[in-house]
């Protein structure tokens, strides 16, 4: 025990590797749900013309 | 697919998220590949180039997410509630992270997960009343209603945000106090502030989209499908 923290690479790259598919995933879920509601508003416009 | 207005809203954000990327790869490969190790935590001091902006950013949502309750409850106008929604669920997302990026972080240098410590247990309650906003918002049928009490509740939930900041100070913290930019050396700072940037230019791209999204399904609340459905009955009825 010398008071400095030796490695640990491995929770640098799990602290990334989280961040990044957390964002990834949430970003891509909203794209997704904007192109659906998007998608069915269009419908809905072109039910009442 | 969409509207002029709305191809401009989605280019306008896609760039954002795109140049948001770019700055963090940037910032990402700055603070894992060039910047130097910290003296006493070694390189697990990393971390902070995520944790830092993550968390920065998050205090900038909620503020955001603050400032639409005041205006919606003042104005009642209905686009505010939309960039609520927006920033509530934002908020729960970063409030999530950073107690993840946070845990991971614990662990090689306090050597646990998780401590019931005044900054840690701050952030995971305002991860807890936001979520529960975000799912009071599910169980409301009525617009107005929803908008309203989501907005009282998120400015309640407010009162969390500057007890998270100054928990650090007011309480015997495991947590570090806050640096400031005159007390973070240059090489540190780079990484920091590419990421910080990258950062709120992604949530700041996805946020004006997920309001584009909660605007669209107001829209289609308030003109209701039955509405549709009979007028094109009625339509068809006229033609045969």
């Amino acid at each position: 025990m010398n008071g400095v923290v030796n490695g640990g690479w491995s929770f640098v790259w799990a602290a990334y590797a989280v961040s990044a598919i957390v964002l990834t995933a949430y970003c891509a879920h909203v794209v997704n749900s904007l192109i659906h509601a998007a998608s069915a508003k269009r419908g809905a416009k072109e039910m009442d013309q | 697919m969409f509207s002029s207005g709305m191809k401009n809203l989605f280019r306008f954000a896609l760039f954002s998220i795109f140049a948001g990327i770019l700055s963090l790869l940037a910032g990402t490969y700055n603070g894992l590949a060039i910047a130097p190790a910290e003296q006493h935590m070694g390189d697990v001091q990393r971390i902070m180039y995520v944790h830092v902006p993550t968390a920065w950013t998050a205090m900038l949502v909620l503020t955001w997410a603050f400032v639409c309750a005041l205006l919606y409850l003042t104005t009642a106008g209905s686009r505010w509630d939309h960039h609520l929604e927006a920033a509530i669920e934002m908020s729960v997302v970063l409030c999530l992270l950073l107690c993840i990026q946070g845990s991971i972080w614990a662990k090689p240098t306090w050597g646990v997960w998780w401590d019931w410590d005044p900054r840690l247990t701050t952030v995971a309650v305002l991860l807890m009343v936001f979520a529960g906003i975000s799912a009071l918002r599910h169980f409301i049928d009525e617009p107005v209603k929803r908008a309203t009490w989501s907005a009282v509740a998120t400015i309640v939930g407010y009162i969390d945000v500057p007890i998270v900041y100054f928990s650090v100070k007011w309480w015997n913290s495991l947590h570090q106090q806050q640096s400031g930019l005159s007390t973070i050396s240059r090489e540190f700072l780079v990484p920091l502030l590419m990421n910080f940037a990258g950062m709120l230019l992604l949530i700041g791209g996805t946020m004006a989209l997920r309001a584009r999204t909660a605007a669209l399904h107001f829209q289609e609340e308030v003109a209701p499908p039955p509405l549709r459905l009979a007028t094109a009955s009625l339509k068809g009825e006229v033609a045969a």
